[in-house]
């Protein structure tokens, strides 16, 4: 029988084992996605002029995949948000007579943070669970080296038109959600009879936005896009898959994105604060 | 590891014009995807392929027959050795320049063809013409429909892959390959899961491609084939070359000598085929 100090020693033997391979598959990750982005970058700037009558009608069917056929649930969920959250929000600060803040509030939470994330996560999982998929099976069915065969590179035939697709989407859609949340929260508070005249509401608004923020806003939003667009073609695409690895290649895939976007938004946080 | 072989083309003293480097030569290239148990060791492979040729590879399952065409396509790495197309080794080319080659060494794959699920047949063909042409270019839809109408798909144009039986799928694949107009024509075991009489069009399709059809400029159409079959092309042995991809040994039969007269064990199995009679292709297209 083991002693207690030999098996607390093979206990911390094992769970510096289980450290040493999550680092090593950590940094698998890092070198294999950063070799993706930068032959995907490549292949974007040097190829995107060419074969436009194949690549650029696929650009705009993943444009209207990933953002235009997303646009009602996008405003069913800006709608649910401003009233639910905006609302309450005007409704609480009427009460205590701080009304006068409403305007930093919703620019702070719905048009800084809440707007680019909720959207860049309805992307995630409504086209990038699908994109993993759907690479996964043509390199499964082998129709990856048929491109290759045919003189077609697959990063610009399959890669290419799914990240503008979804920066666009995630841009686009943010956008929208911004104004339907908004509008829908300040017809919440109409109804709630809040003493507050739209003009007011407006300017306020108006007043708490910065030029900095449509910068900020624009750049998260396209980041997000090409955050959740490589990940996702990084996994269908990165190794052969067999039909059962395809799901756990998805989670991966979701796990990771919703993990760099996270980051991403702390990083613009950040820079906020610190300009 | 094998010594290598000798080179192996029925055209080493070519004189048609074309150049003085093979399409394709591969320079003891080794191949290492032999999977029949016990049997896993490379292949040296020293093959010539000149303009014109007609190629036949024979081997059994699980020898390598896939990779070999692979590695001669370019879209894989030999282990050891060179693969070059007119004399340029493909390790030697920009990522553009292999690009441009592969769009002259055409690709057939076995079981189906590997045919993009989501697009008709038609946009299949379409496809490639598309991205190395424009829309209009390579002669366009007109071009794409002569393909499809030589490869007997003109009514099938506008189904998916999916709505294909494998015969019809294998063909669709035939014709995407040939609407590049290659230069080599490398095919995968095309005649496999066909029964016979989809095994006769293909013969007398290839029959005509290498003659040089007339809706192909009449250009004699250089052609590679592998096998794991030898019986339906024995009519025509007088016309191919033969070559025998085995664990451990790449052989280039004498074209002399009439297949069943060689008392080589590979060649007799691949002559038998296992006493089996020819499959039939599971799904035909109703159409």
């Amino acid at each position: 029988m083991p002693s207690s100090a030999t098996l607390s020693g093979r206990i911390l033997d094992a769970y510096f084992a289980w450290i040493g391979r999550r680092m090593l598959a950590v940094s698998d990750l890092i070198l294999g996605l950063g070799a993706f982005v930068w032959i995907t970058t490549g292949v974007l700037i040097t190829r995107f002029r060419h074969a436009r009558s194949v690549v650029h009608p696929l650009i705009r069917l993943n444009v209207a995949r990933a953002g235009v056929r997303l646009l009602p649930m996008v405003t069913f969920l800006a709608v649910a948000l401003g009233m639910v959250v905006i609302g309450q929000t005007v409704a609480l600060l009427s009460r205590v007579g701080a009304t006068e803040f409403l305007g930093p509030v919703m620019v702070t939470v719905v048009v800084r943070e809440v707007g680019p994330l909720v959207t860049a996560l309805l992307v995630l999982a409504r086209v990038g669970t699908a994109t993993v998929i759907e690479l996964g099976s043509a390199r499964l069915f082998g129709e990856v080296e048929a491109l290759e065969a045919l003189g077609i590179d697959p990063i610009h035939y399959l890669v290419v038109p799914r990240v503008i697709g979804m920066s666009v989407a995630v841009f686009s859609l943010t956008v929208y959600f911004v104004l339907g949340a908004l509008i829908s929260g300040y017809a919440f508070v109409f109804l709630q009879e809040v003493p507050m005249q739209p003009a007011d509401y407006f300017h306020q608004l108006a007043q708490a936005l910065r030029w900095e923020d449509f910068v900020t806003v624009g750049l998260k939003t396209l980041g997000f896009g090409v955050l959740i667009a490589m990940i996702t073609c990084y996994h269908g695409l990165s190794q052969p898959l067999r039909l059962d690895d395809v799901s756990t290649a998805t989670l991966r895939a979701v796990g990771q994105s919703v993990v760099l976007c996270v980051l991403l938004d702390a990083c613009f946080i950040l820079f906020n604060l610190l300009t | 590891m094998p010594p290598p072989n000798p080179v192996s083309s029925p055209r080493n003293s070519h004189g048609d014009g074309a150049g003085d480097d093979p399409i394709l030569r591969l320079r003891n290239v080794a191949l290492s995807h032999a999977q029949r148990s016990g049997e896993g060791a490379c292949a040296t492979v020293n093959w010539e392929v000149w303009p014109g040729d007609y190629w036949l590879v024979g081997a059994l399952p699980g020898s390598g027959k896939s990779r070999l065409l692979a590695v001669a396509a370019g879209l894989e790495h030999p282990d050891q050795g060179e693969v070059s197309y007119r004399g340029k080794p493909y390790a030697s080319l920009s990522a553009d320049a292999l690009q441009q080659t592969r769009t002259r060494v055409g690709m057939v794959f076995e079981h189906g063809g590997r045919l993009f699920r989501e697009l008709t047949i038609e946009e299949n063909l379409l496809t490639p013409l598309r991205y190395h042409f424009g829309p209009n270019g390579g002669g366009g839809a007109g071009w794409v429909g002569t393909v499809l109408s030589k490869s007997g798909l003109e009514r099938l144009k506008d189904r998916r892959p999916a709505g294909l039986g494998i015969a019809y799928s294998q063909r669709a694949a035939l014709a995407r390959a040939l609407v590049l107009r290659p230069e080599v024509l490398l095919l995968d075991n095309p005649l496999a899961l066909l029964e016979s009489s989809q095994a006769h069009w293909w013969i007398e399709f290839l029959n005509e491609l290498s003659r040089g059809a007339d809706w192909l400029d009449g250009r004699p159409l250089t052609l590679a084939i592998t096998t794991d079959d030898l019986r339906p092309w024995r009519q025509q042995q007088s016309d191919l070359s033969l070559a025998l991809l085995g664990p451990s040994r790449w052989e280039v039969h004498s074209s002399g000598n009439p297949w069943s007269n060689s008392e080589d064990r590979l060649m007799q199995e691949l002559l038998v085929a296992n006493l089996q009679p020819r499959q039939s292709a599971p799904r035909e297209a109703s159409a």
